[in-house]
């Protein structure tokens, strides 16, 4: 068909190739000067000088209470800054800001003409602060959003929770112990610039999202926590003490229920507050615990064996040890039994268990039931007992210590000894942190916390308690008493070591008790340090435990059981009519309090409508005669402010169906204005409003 | 015919290899490259496009080879008169993406018909010439095949796809030189358009002369001229091309780690600027070793239009040889910026289907122009 190839053809087929080989080495020869020569500079322009991060700050996860109540949000706020170069008329800008913000007019121009591309003018203002800003429309000073940490139940547990600052950093409470995994992981936006800081536009940029925080869930029940926080205000309005702390734990578990501090702080306003108030007492502090510890030397006598319950004391009201009288806070029991010198906390009887047990068999109880170590609890600042080092211990200090003096102890630290006295036998870990949950609630950790080893045997934890049940139903604690609790204890009243000097006049009242005796679910301490006027534990203490106990019995459902003596008892008064209560009046009040209110008269109640915190009707009607045990029902009202607070949510550049899911999903509804994507909305973005509430949102088209 | 031995005896390996190489190669790249911009959800919507085409491609490589190639010089007028039946198609019916007219949707592919006609002009071209070679002493006898490949390249120019129609005339040189046109002649003719539409493109800029260009296609042609006029718009690409195979250095990040590409300040990573990942997460190494598969096309390509039976099979090697050489040297030239930027794709490499399936085409039509080679050896 066609002409075969000639001799010409070929020798132009090969200036072709060697057109075309020739060329490719100049590609290579080019590709080697950019990745040999200009290799390194190129590599550092790709990696610094282009791009800027500016951090996105993560969400701080939830804190829960054990049943999923939020103890600790975080909402949305606006923080304003100023780029001093794009600032025009600095002096007019500063007078502007400084009185929309309450600020020093001089400040705020000092900030503003700072040699600096970028500084905060001031972070997390109000949601007011930030629209009257943005309304005065000032060239140079711009918004970015933050998060801010709200506790919207205020000083309720104040010192486990702790506080986060103005950075989103945890710095007391389980806000610093947990910090890093509250925190999240910061996000940044990469964003490209050109040689003399100008932000390219169109340019790809690059986004690194931030990981918000894990939720936390902690032991603590708001119910018990809120009954711990009544009990701490009225301790304090008859006592004025300087410090007092109750514990409530599980003591198979070391699960603490609540813990509450006085004097005590708002976590949303921490800077308010003295330092000195953020000091958890509980954990950070020592006292002597006094006759509290006794549990500890007699447990530990009869565990060694060198007690036993039939065993006599002799009591004349004082003992010479070395020399040296030391006196029993009565003018003599006479001989008492193991069970009496607990019951009626005979010092001199104590004194004796101690020689029994001897300083190496009382150092190795010390040790064993963690008294010479700080427990472990997950809250930061644990503070660890002060004793005389066993090489060093003296007669007198034997005897001394025997009843609780001389050494001190932190009260988690004592209610962790009593809790292995009274478990039968088994040193827990107190702990708050219960789980970890993502965003969506979803389990992400559930924590293990160890339970040590086995300190005392059944046997003795079993008569231990018997003896303590003893000291509450006739002895020191008789004030705590209630038929059908079985609750057992033990009463402290301990002087003070003011100066190296024992003080007489300035004491530390103290109870832990527990309850019921036979198998023990709830472990209570109570530390009042220095109160006023009385100061026996057995007064200023031993009450609070007992209402508290009664309290808890009826929102865990723990059944009270009568003894014969008590069932009796029962009979005979029941002859007189004390079957029926009068109705107190819950009307105005919260929620939960009513609840609790109601069931300490012999009640029961129910919510009967309303999604709110507050009461406004009750039936029956206040200071009506009822048998005891009716159903009171409350009706709360339909949304207070205490009740269904939402925070807005940020809808600013979504379409109008994404922000009205957005809005729907937290209880608000949509009112549109425009078109496009959302450009600004009232109230903005974290504001805190009732559900149901109308949010106005502008759209404008998108701009090219 | 084709038997089992015949196909082992007188297969060009060493193409094939290469070629399944480069494919190999492109579909690792693409993976690399776009695995951070996913579709629908899927980060690996783009590979397995790309290994989707890969079988398509070799399927067609394979059907092609096995046909006589000179049964398309015989059936020359309806290919020729066909794709340009499609060309002018596309404009009055096709799909305009990226502010142009070139694609058919079918279904959920888009099918550009002028990847196609690139290998069309090839084959009716060759037919052409195959009758003239030797015969193309004058002036006048260049007229037939400059418009034979004029009209389907002037349709191209108005999708607008100027890096297409480029293609076409460096086929046209290509096989002009070895049909027997005078390089006198050749150089005059390519060096005076040159130098036309240079001035052409001065007078529009001085005097506002009127261009048949977008205001784009300037802007490359200006930045080309003067890197450094306008870093932020049109030199952009350009700058981030340069960042990116610069920084790799001589054995690259590695693949998923190129900073450039994943954090997308390569524009079109995954089509025309693909080379440059290849030299961010590879570098100077697999840039070379990519490189040198192209080599081989060429050398073994020239060989077969070396070898081959008729002078219509040596045309056909020739263009194909052209169309390859052309594609790798403007593509990775303007990523390394010795060559204006003009849209054209890196064969094997770039994603797109339609491109894909025509180099497999060519190379099918290279093993069968050796398959049905003399006996002499070159």
């Amino acid at each position: 068909m066609a002409t075969q190839p000639g001799i010409g053809l070929r020798r132009r087929i090969l200036v072709l190739l060697v057109f075309f080989v020739s060329f490719t080495l100049v590609l290579t020869g080019r590709l080697a000067f950019l990745q040999f020569v200009r290799g390194a500079e190129l590599r550092a322009r790709a990696e610094d000088v282009r791009t800027r991060e500016v951090a996105i700050e993560a969400r701080r996860g939830v804190i829960y209470d054990r049943m999923g109540r939020e103890l600790a949000v975080s909402v949305n706020v606006d923080s304003i800054f100023a780029v001093p170069a794009e600032v025009r008329d600095a002096p007019e800008t500063a007078r502007k800001l400084a009185e929309v913000l309450g600020l020093d007019q001089n400040w705020v121009l000092g900030r503003l003409t700072q040699k600096e591309s970028f500084v905060w003018v001031r972070r997390k203002v109000s949601d007011e602060q930030s629209q009257a800003v943005k309304a005065l429309g000032l060239p140079g000073i711009g918004f970015t959003q933050e998060s801010m940490r709200v506790y919207p139940k205020k000083t309720l547990a104040a010192h486990v929770l702790g506080f986060a600052g103005i950075d989103s950093q945890g710095l007391a409470g389980v806000e610093y112990s947990y910090d890093a995994r509250l925190r999240g992981l910061q996000g940044y936006i990469l964003i490209e610039y050109d040689a003399i800081g100008h932000q390219i536009p169109y340019a790809m940029h690059g986004y690194i999202p931030p990981a918000d925080g894990q939720s936390l869930v902690l032991t603590i029940d708001e119910v018990i926590q809120s009954l711990v926080e009544r009990e701490l205000d009225q301790i304090v309005a008859q006592h004025s003490p300087k410090n007092a702390t109750i514990i409530v734990m599980d003591p198979k578990t070391g699960e603490i229920l609540a813990l509450g501090v006085r004097p005590t702080f708002d976590p949303n306003r921490f800077a308010d507050y003295p330092q000195s108030y953020w000091r958890n007492f509980a954990i950070s502090d020592t006292y002597h615990p006094g006759s509290t510890f006794k549990p500890v030397t007699a447990a530990a006598a009869v565990e060694e064996g060198v007690v036993s319950w039939g065993d006599h004391f002799d009591c004349r009201g004082a003992l010479v040890v070395d020399g040296r009288a030391i006196h029993c806070h009565s003018a003599g029991h006479g001989s008492l039994d193991l069970t009496e010198v607990i019951q009626y906390s005979c010092n001199v009887g104590f004194m004796q268990i101690g020689f029994r047990l001897g300083v190496e068999g009382f150092y190795r109880y010390w040790r064993a039931f963690g008294l010479d170590r700080p427990t472990g609890i997950d809250l930061p600042g644990e503070a660890v007992s002060l004793f005389i080092p066993e090489d060093q211990c003296k007669r007198v200090d034997l005897a001394v210590m025997s009843f609780g003096q001389t050494l001190s102890v932190t009260p988690i630290e004592l209610i962790r000894a009593m809790a292995a006295i009274c478990n039968g036998g088994y040193l827990v870990t107190p702990h708050v942190a219960k789980e970890f949950r993502d965003k969506e609630g979803r389990v992400i950790e559930v924590l293990e916390w160890p339970v040590g080893p086995q300190v005392l045997s059944a046997e003795t934890s079993r008569e231990m308690n018997r003896a303590m049940q003893a000291v509450v139903e006739a002895g020191t604690g008789k004030v705590a008493y209630m038929p059908g609790y079985r609750l057992a204890g033990k009463t402290g009243t301990s002087q003070k070591t003011i100066g190296g000097v024992v003080s007489s006049s300035v004491f530390v009242g103290s109870f832990c008790g527990f309850g019921p005796a036979d198998d023990p679910q709830v472990i209570v301490l109570v530390v009042v340090d220095e109160p006023k006027g009385t100061y026996y534990g057995a007064q200023v203490a031993a009450p609070a435990f007992g209402r508290l106990m009664r309290d808890i019995y009826r929102y865990l459902e723990i059944p009270l059981v009568y003894d014969e003596k008590e069932q009796k008892a029962i009979k005979e008064r029941d002859g007189t009519a004390q079957s029926e209560v009068t109705v107190p009046s819950v009307v105005g009040r919260a929620v939960g309090e009513a609840l609790a209110l109601l069931h300490a008269g012999g009640l029961r109640a129910e919510v009967a409508s309303g999604a709110g915190g507050i009461v406004i009707r009750q039936t029956p009607g206040p200071e009506a005669r009822v048998p005891l045990g009716t159903l009171v029902l409350i009706e709360a009202d339909p949304g207070g402010p205490s009740g269904n607070l939402v925070s807005v949510p940020n809808v600013r550049g979504r379409t109008i169906t994404q922000a009205a899911l957005l809005l729907e999903s937290v209880g608000l509804h949509l009112e549109v204005e425009g078109s496009g994507l959302a450009v600004a909305q009232s109230p903005s973005a974290g504001t805190a409003v009732q559900a149901g509430t109308t949010v106005r949102v502008t759209f404008e088209p998108p701009k090219p | 015919m084709m038997s089992y031995r015949r196909l082992i005896k007188d297969m060009d390996f060493t193409l094939l290899a290469a070629v399944l190489l480069l494919i190999g190669f492109g579909v690792v790249v693409q993976a690399s490259a776009t695995t951070n911009m996913p579709v629908g959800g899927d980060p690996w919507y783009y590979t397995k496009r790309q290994a989707l085409y890969a079988g398509v491609g070799l399927v067609t490589m394979f059907a092609v080879m096995a046909v006589d190639y000179r049964t398309f010089a015989r059936w020359y007028k309806v290919i020729y008169v066909g794709n340009v039946g499609l060309l002018g198609l596309v404009i009055l019916a096709g799909h305009a993406a990226m502010g142009a007219q070139r694609w058919f949707r079918i279904g959920p592919f888009s099918v550009q018909p002028s990847e196609f006609a690139k290998v069309a002009i090839i084959l009716t071209l060759a037919a052409l010439l195959s009758r003239r070679v030797d015969r193309l002493e004058r002036w006048t006898d260049l007229v037939v095949p400059f418009v034979h490949t004029g009209l389907p390249m002037v349709i191209i120019l108005t999708q607008p796809d100027l890096g297409t129609s480029l293609v076409f005339t460096a086929i046209l040189l290509g096989m002009l030189f070895i049909a027997g046109a005078r390089w006198t002649h050749l150089v005059t003719i390519y060096g005076g358009g040159l130098a036309a539409a240079v001035t052409w493109v001065i007078l529009h800029l001085q005097y506002g002369v009127w261009i048949p260009l977008k205001t784009y296609q300037l802007n490359r042609l200006i930045v080309f001229a003067r890197p450094n006029v306008d870093p932020l718009g049109a030199g952009y690409h350009i700058k981030q091309a340069l960042v990116a195979i610069g920084s790799g250095r001589i054995l690259g990040k590695g693949l998923f780690t190129g900073t450039q590409s994943r954090l997308r300040f390569l524009p079109m990573q995954h089509t025309d600027f693909v080379f440059a990942v290849v030299g961010e997460e590879l570098g100077f190494v697999g840039a070379i070793v990519l490189l040198g598969l192209f080599l081989v096309i060429i050398w073994r390509g020239v060989r077969i239009a070396a070898e081959a039976k008729d002078a219509y099979g040596t045309l056909v090697a020739t263009g194909i040889v052209s169309l390859f050489a052309f594609h790798v040297l403007v593509n990775v030239g303007m990523t390394i910026g010795v060559m204006p930027i003009t849209g054209i794709p890196l064969p094997f490499i770039s994603n797109g289907g339609s491109a894909m399936v025509t180099y497999c085409a060519a190379v099918g039509l290279l093993l069968g122009i050796h398959f049905r080679r003399r006996a002499i050896s070159f």
